[in-house]
């Protein structure tokens, strides 16, 4: 694994959790609200 | 009805007469209030696009560990955002603790739900720099020990939540534990300054690497914040709809063990 594929694994790793957690509570909220 | 009942949907009836009160005001959502929230999600995307694209094209590469280094751009924002959540916990229990207030409970469970998300992502993005600058994935060093018993504290706390099936009880016993949880934060700030520890107490960045950290800390901070006030909001509709149950159930004068009809 180089330097630059670690690397953009990290930022791939903040990206899917920080934004899946977002859409997963998006999708509740609407859910709750419908 | 009021004016306000008119302009939304009631969450407990779903529609015609309002049955939630004060909960339905605080949920109902005016127009302009429609457009903010979509406004600030779309923002905080942008800004977190072009924070990797800052990162990635205009930020030198660090001397001595190369590319690898930017992984610090958005470990270090996440990790002063968990501690960040850490604190609404601590507050909140606090809030409820004094007030008693069910809305102190919900915002505390978000924050911690948030609060084990981004320490995952501290955890998991610090593991693949420490193997690629130190050549290991995790060591026992003070701050990578406090760091993972703060994740454990957090899940522990959301465990515990979901173990305690009276809500007062469970209100009461999490905002205790999110108290004492808190402890933690501290330990994880200063282990590195007071102990010997395989990160630096103190770190000297290029104006260029100082911009791009602060630049990053704002969608990470934006994102954050969107995350524990859309929780929150899921959380308060939860209780409302699980009240709603509650109330169908005993209205409806189905049999209860309590009753002794059944």
């Amino acid at each position: 694994m180089t330097p630059f594929i670690t690397t953009l694994i990290a930022y791939g790793i903040i990206t899917t959790l920080l934004w899946g957690t977002a859409l997963k509570l998006l999708a509740a909220s609407w859910n709750l609200r419908r | 009805m009021t004016a306000n009942h008119l302009t939304h949907k009631c969450p407990i009836t779903h529609g015609a007469a309002c049955a939630c009160g004060s909960f339905c005001q605080s949920v109902a959502q005016s127009p302009a209030k429609k457009l903010l929230i979509p406004a600030y999600w779309l923002l905080t995307f942008a800004a977190f696009a072009g924070a990797i694209a800052l990162v990635f094209t205009w930020t030198p590469e660090e001397a001595t560990m190369g590319i690898i280094q930017k992984i610090f751009y958005f470990h270090l924002p996440v990790a002063i955002n968990t501690f960040l959540a850490c604190a609404v916990v601590f507050i909140a229990s606090i809030g409820y603790l004094l007030q008693r207030e069910t809305w102190w409970d919900d915002l505390a469970a978000a924050a911690a739900t948030i609060a084990v998300v981004l320490c995952t992502g501290v955890l998991l993005t610090g593991m693949l720099w420490a193997h690629g600058a130190w050549g290991v994935w995790w060591t026992w060093s003070p701050r990578l020990t406090f760091s993972f018993m703060l994740w454990l504290l957090y899940v522990v706390y959301l465990l515990v939540r979901s173990s305690v099936e009276s809500p007062q009880r469970r209100a009461l016993v999490s905002a205790v534990f999110g108290l004492v949880a808190f402890l933690d934060v501290p330990l994880v700030y200063l282990s590195a300054r007071l102990l010997p520890d395989i990160h630096p107490g103190e770190i000297s960045l290029a104006p260029e690497m100082k911009l791009t950290l602060a630049l990053c800390m704002v969608p990470i901070t934006l994102l954050a914040a969107g995350l524990i006030c859309t929780q929150f909001k899921v959380n308060k509709l939860r209780r409302a709809r699980s009240l709603e149950r509650q109330e169908q159930f005993q209205l409806g004068g189905t049999p209860t063990l309590a009753g002794g009809t059944l």
